[in-house]
């Protein structure tokens, strides 16, 4: 007897596909996978090279800066004290231009009179317009222009000008009055130049 | 849908996922290099001021060589006589000293500015008659003692006894800061 193989399947229960099955297409995507994975981990490596080596040269670079950041405040620091002690330098030659003696000056004066000659009065001043300047007034018991001459020769041979010069004469006696320059070559020499206040000591009678 | 479905949709998830985490990285490793060419730049840019400041520094120490060996040979002059009592010191015991006839001296501090490094100074007004000789060495001897001591003003009249001469004066000693 012939069995149906239909009887035969009505043993088994009819199972339904769990899944139908994924397109050709879908198997690309495993492979695709695979792909990223492999990529992934080879450009990862590469970018965490770059990024350790970028970020020691961005520190190593900004260490460099800050250290010349550091040397530059200290130069700016150096250049500022320079200016500052050349300005100070600069005030006190204003005033050391200012205290060039005069006792020499009266010396040589005292030094050029004639034997009839002598001093009724004798005044140097700073002149208030330039402290370097002298205001001299001289007045000679004496009518001889030749003896004020004297006088004026010795002034200039202590390097002082008369300039602005007024004479008259008063009771037999020559009055003189001059603002005296004095004439100078170097600015930062002066000191040598000038006889010190021992070359015009006058000897003890 | 059904699984396969699902485990395909994850796996391409999965995929996705590991390239945004690796553009988020290449993110990261960009910006450190941007970093990087912006500290390149500013320590070529400081490396060039430093340069430059070395060279002006350079061209400042010689311009002012002369005024800092000035300011060297004449600073002890002016710190030895700073202050007011020091000043009337010296110019009173050099009187006293050289035993001249002192008519009158009067000492005052007056704050007038002769620029910033003296903004004050100490004046001294003497009235002596004695011997000429006598009076104008001690004259000359004082300016050479003090070198920033300035002779203001000095009036020389004839005194009372025949080698005598009546001497006004007004010295003046900056008082520096």
């Amino acid at each position: 007897m012939r069995i149906e193989p239909q009887i035969l399947d009505d043993f088994k229960t009819d199972r339904a596909e769990i899944a139908p099955p994924l397109p050709q297409a879908a198997r690309l995507i495993p492979i695709l996978f695979y792909i990223c994975v492999a990529a992934s981990l080879i450009l990862f490596i590469i970018f965490t090279i770059n990024l350790t080596n970028a970020t020691r040269q961005r520190d190593q670079f900004r260490a460099k800066t800050q250290q010349a950041q550091s040397e530059l405040n200290t130069l700016r620091n150096e250049r500022a004290s320079l200016e500052a002690k050349a300005k100070r330098a600069t005030d006190l030659q204003l005033w050391t231009e200012c205290t060039r003696p005069i006792q020499p000056l009266i010396v040589a004066i005292a030094r050029s009179l004639e034997r009839d000659a002598s001093i009724a009065e004798l005044y140097f001043s700073r002149n208030s317009a330039s402290q370097q300047n002298l205001d001299f007034r001289i007045r000679l018991n004496s009518t001889s222009q030749t003896q004020l001459d004297k006088v004026i020769n010795r002034l200039l041979e202590m390097r002082y000008r008369a300039y602005s010069p007024e004479q008259k004469y008063v009771r037999g006696q020559i009055e003189f009055q001059a603002t005296l320059i004095y004439q100078q070559k170097e600015l930062l020499r002066e000191e040598e130049q000038t006889p010190t206040a021992a070359q015009s000591q006058l000897p003890s009678s | 849908m059904n699984t396969k479905q699902a485990a395909a949709f994850l796996v391409a998830f999965a995929a996705l996922a590991l390239l945004y985490a690796l553009s988020l990285f290449r993110t990261q490793v960009t910006l450190r290099e941007k970093e990087l060419q912006q500290a390149q730049s500013e320590s070529v840019a400081a490396a060039t001021a430093l340069t430059q400041e070395k060279i002006q520094l350079e061209k400042l120490k010689a311009t002012t060589e002369s005024y800092l060996r000035y300011l060297e040979a004449w600073e002890p002059h002016f710190s030895s006589l700073n202050n007011a009592q020091s000043a009337e010191l010296s110019i009173s015991l050099r009187l006293k000293s050289a035993n001249l006839l002192t008519l009158a001296q009067r000492y005052e501090r007056i704050n007038a500015k002769f620029g910033e490094a003296i903004p004050a100074i100490m004046r001294a007004s003497l009235s002596i008659e004695d011997n000429y000789v006598s009076v104008l060495n001690w004259i000359g001897l004082i300016e050479e003692e003090l070198p920033t001591l300035r002779t203001a003003s000095i009036s020389i009249t004839k005194g009372e006894r025949p080698n005598d001469i009546r001497t006004e004066l007004v010295f003046e000693v900056p008082l520096i800061q």
